[in-house]
């Protein structure tokens, strides 16, 4: 690395901490970055629903990915011409393997998903798609304890019920509400309605 | 005492700023923002929005109080947005990555707090070539964007895209275009519908919209894009890189170069590389009814090297063309281009050809320009605020604006083509006396050809004049040429002249790109082929001293001054060939015609990228001695 490079790394380094090394104050949780994930389709986000709890939220592989205590590094985004995906800086206590897991009216019928946005909330991040044109939201935060995340979806009228495939890694817990499941790990919520899903890690984060 | 030396100093700065038209003047940023300046833009009010490369808006109301005025972040966490437009201070668009997003804040509370996607009908992967370049906004309220190639200097995934990714070469394009529409420029309605308007950009970074509503955009020099352009967008057309052909409705298979170069449309105007920069940016119009100088009407273009250029665009026959010129250059110096590393990425050519093509004009003081001038605004008081990011192709990052004096510049206003020439018309009276010397006129021409390589320029020769007649008031002056032709880029230097009170031409040179005479006739010879053989350098000797320059330039970033290679700059997973390395598989074991080959043409599946369309075969040669003479097998083994 020439001098100049290290000069203008060295000028940049304050300016990138802000973006991603810096944990702020609990006021400016949660806060979502479009970027390159690990694992995951073009243009993901990483979520910062804490200083401490963070996940990877990935349209194009239908939602949440990889949930983990710690925070995200943006700095492998941001170096040079070509970049690296950021990085995981905590330890992940849920890895998901299934892609999109959601479905409306048929489990097993694989439907166009459009991404539409996000809003923030207090304490929260409110991400909007649509599943064959009906609209449906899920609202991430992190639970009580903050230790956690909770997912709450909520399904469109007309759309038919909605079906949730819900994995249960070795590393976390994970709780399903509002809906019945069907058939081991294959939940199904009624036309409209909504479903909390909440998953926490097993072990005791460290400090 | 020091306080005489403040008061001298004071005057001195004032006396320097009197001698220019322009003045240059830093924008100092807030505190906590990113100098990454990625696009630039005014809210119908004057506020002032910025974006940068790392994905925040900001907004001031104030922007003429710099630093200390009253900036907040109004939104963050975009995917590299490069282009935004701003309808108020509370709703704002961007082009991402991925999507059109529309920022919204709701609350009132000056933050952003709803990112909605407008549109993301096409399609990109993780490559770090992929941008989403814009915005734009026409009268009817459609919003205008372009994608860009992705590089396979890098990696492309295969993850989860939106839609199937095709692999499919339409020709021989060293730039894909893997994901839906990349490599197109884009028209969402105001509902959010997509409607792809016209393909075939490699890198289209610059939008803009004329004051009549016409749809312009620059485009980058590389493979089959033999110099940067900028190019009329008209629904349905193709404007010469093949990759994106393959997204239309009617693509029925991969085409030869002929019928390729059969369905490109030309470029308005032709920004010849080196001479008027290499990668240009954001076209905008000067609407600002005086307030900017004497050019209004005419576009301005910022340039990733340390150069602004402005064009002035006329109708012939029915279509665009016009002539491009220097506007404001920094004075980087000659000794810096004989120097010069690759670390401004000048992309010219060092020594002889480097003097020719890059020179000092106007030769600055004060703030100077810095390079990677992407995006620019005219603020409501006439100034143009230029936003600048040079991430891994140079150094320097900020914003800048560009003040009119008041004082009138020495410039060529105009070149207009006529029935046997060129009308020029001066910003002022000149002195008529040279204006009548031939010896103050040189006009030559060139062309460029359309090959998969991109390619210098070809059938270059002396344009001889004709007659020349000044009208009174020595403004406008009307050239007849010898043999008038289309198909060719007409370039006019005046270094010798001055104004009538004295002052030189601030940029004495002029490039007209003649698509088309008065009476519609175009070009009709070979648009891939020279219409002469490329002359040989030096009686076709190649020139190790030329090869040393050569490769100091354009060589060096990647396989480092010493020969050894290695990682390249932010990726250290792709290798540049070690010209030390030694034996049967080392690189400069491979027979001359081979090497030659890969310098041209690029390595497949490598990062090197093709050198064709900037070097001419003579410099390719010199190159190639070089490397024979510095890292060759001749002198004792080096590394294994």
């Amino acid at each position: 690395m020439n001098r100049h490079r290290s000069l203008l790394l060295a000028a940049l380094l304050p300016f990138v901490a802000a973006l991603s090394g810096d944990a702020g104050t609990e006021a400016d949780y949660p806060r979502v970055f479009r970027t390159f994930m690990p694992d995951s389709g073009p243009s993901a986000f990483a979520v910062e629903l804490t200083p401490s709890l963070a996940l990877c939220y990935d349209p194009l592989r239908g939602g949440v990915g990889e949930v983990w205590t710690g925070s995200v590094d943006l700095s492998p985004t941001l170096r040079a011409k070509i970049n690296e995906p950021a990085k995981v800086d905590g330890k992940p206590f849920y890895v998901p393997t299934l892609v999109h897991p959601l479905r409306l009216g048929d489990p097993s019928a694989e439907l166009e998903h459009r991404f539409k946005g996000y809003r923030y909330e207090a304490g929260a991040v409110v991400f909007e798609f649509t599943l064959r044109g009906h609209p449906v939201s899920e609202t991430l935060r992190a639970d009580e304890g903050g230790r956690g995340l909770v997912r709450e979806l909520a399904f469109p009228e007309g759309g038919g019920p909605a079906f949730l495939r819900v994995e249960k890694p070795a590393a976390a817990e994970v709780r399903v509400e509002g809906g019945a499941e069907v058939e081991p790990g294959l939940w199904r919520f009624p036309d409209g309605g909504k479903a909390t899903v909440r998953i926490l890690p097993k072990t005791p984060a460290a400090p | 005492m020091t306080r005489f030396f403040s008061i001298l100093l004071a005057l001195s700065a004032v006396s320097l700023r009197a001698d220019h038209t322009y003045e240059i003047e830093e924008i100092p940023l807030p505190e906590g923002m990113v100098p990454e300046i990625s696009g630039v833009a005014f809210t119908p009010q004057g506020s002032l929005v910025v974006v940068n490369r790392p994905g925040e808006v900001w907004l001031t109301s104030d922007p003429a109080k710099g630093a200390k005025g009253p900036w907040r972040r109004f939104a963050f966490g975009l995917h590299e947005p490069l282009g935004v437009l701003a309808l108020s201070e509370s709703e704002i668009f961007v082009t991402q990555r991925p999507e059109l997003t529309r920022l919204l804040d709701t609350d009132a509370d000056g933050i952003a707090d709803r990112y909605e996607t407008i549109n993301d009908d096409w399609c990109v992967t993780d490559n770090w070539h992929e941008f989403t370049f814009g915005l734009r906004r026409d009268r009817e309220g459609n919003f205008l964007l372009a994608t860009g190639l992705p590089d396979v200097a890098g990696p492309i995934s295969t993850r989860h895209p939106r839609v199937p990714l095709s692999e499919e070469k339409v020709h021989r394009e060293a730039k894909p275009s893997p994901g839906l529409y990349e490599g197109w420029v884009l028209r969402v309605a105001p509902d959010g519908r997509m409607t792809p308007v016209a393909s075939g950009f490699r890198t289209a970074a610059g939008l803009g919209l004329s004051p009549e509503g016409e749809l312009f955009v620059t485009d980058q020099q590389g493979d089959y894009i033999a110099t940067s352009t900028l190019v009329h967008v008209q629904p349905g057309r193709f404007y010469g890189h093949p990759a994106s052909l393959k997204w239309r409705e009617d693509y029925a298979g991969p085409l030869d170069l002929e019928t390729l170069a059969a369905r490109r449309s030309p470029e308005a105007v032709a920004l010849p590389h080196g001479s008027l920069g290499g990668s240009p940016g954001e076209p905008v119009w000067d609407t600002t009814g005086g307030k900017f100088g004497p050019f209004e009407g005419q576009v301005f273009i910022g340039d990733f090297t340390k150069l602004i250029s402005r064009v002035f665009l006329e109708k012939v026959a029915g279509e665009f063309q016009g002539a491009a010129f220097p506007f404001i250059r920094d004075a980087i110096g000659l000794e810096a281009i004989q120097a010069n590393r690759g670390s401004d990425n000048l992309t010219i050519p060092a020594g002889r050809d480097g003097l020719k093509h890059f020179r000092d004009v106007p030769p600055r003081s004060g703030t100077p320009l810095r390079p990677g001038n992407m995006r620019m605004a005219f603020a409501p008081d006439g100034s143009l605020y230029v936003g600048q990011t040079t991430r891994g192709w140079g150094q320097g990052d900020g914003l800048q604006r560009l003040v009119w004096s008041g004082r009138t510049p020495v410039e060529i206003e105009t070149m207009q083509l006529t029935a046997r020439g060129f009308r020029l018309v001066f910003t002022t009276a000149m002195d008529r006396a040279r204006l009548a010397d031939a010896k103050t006129w040189r006009v030559s021409r060139f062309r460029y050809l359309y090959l998969p390589s991109g390619s210098p320029r070809v059938d270059e020769s002396p344009v001889e004049i004709r007659d020349l007649r000044i009208d009174e008031g020595e403004r406008r002056v009307e050239l007849d040429l010898a043999g008038l032709e289309p198909g060719f880029i007409y370039e006019v230097e005046l270094e010798a002249l001055r104004s009538a009170d004295g002052r030189p031409v601030e940029n004495p040179l002029a490039f007209y790109t003649l698509n088309r005479l008065l009476d519609g006739r175009g070009f009709t010879g070979p648009l891939s082929a020279p219409l002469r053989p490329v002359e040989e350098t030096r009686e076709g000797v190649p020139d190790p001293e030329s090869g040393r320059r050569l490769y100091a330039t354009f060589c060096a970033t990647c396989h480092q001054p010493d020969g050894s290679g290695g990682g390249l700059p932010g990726a250290p997973q792709l290798a540049a060939a070690n010209f030390r390395r030694r034996g049967p598989d080392g690189p400069l074991a491979k027979p001359d015609e081979a090497l030659l080959k890969i310098i041209a043409e690029g390595a497949e599946g490598k990062p090197m990228p093709p050198f064709g369309g900037v070097l001419k075969p003579g410099q390719i040669r010199d190159v190639l001695a070089y490397l024979r003479a510095a890292f060759g097998e001749d002198d004792a083994p080096l590394d294994r």
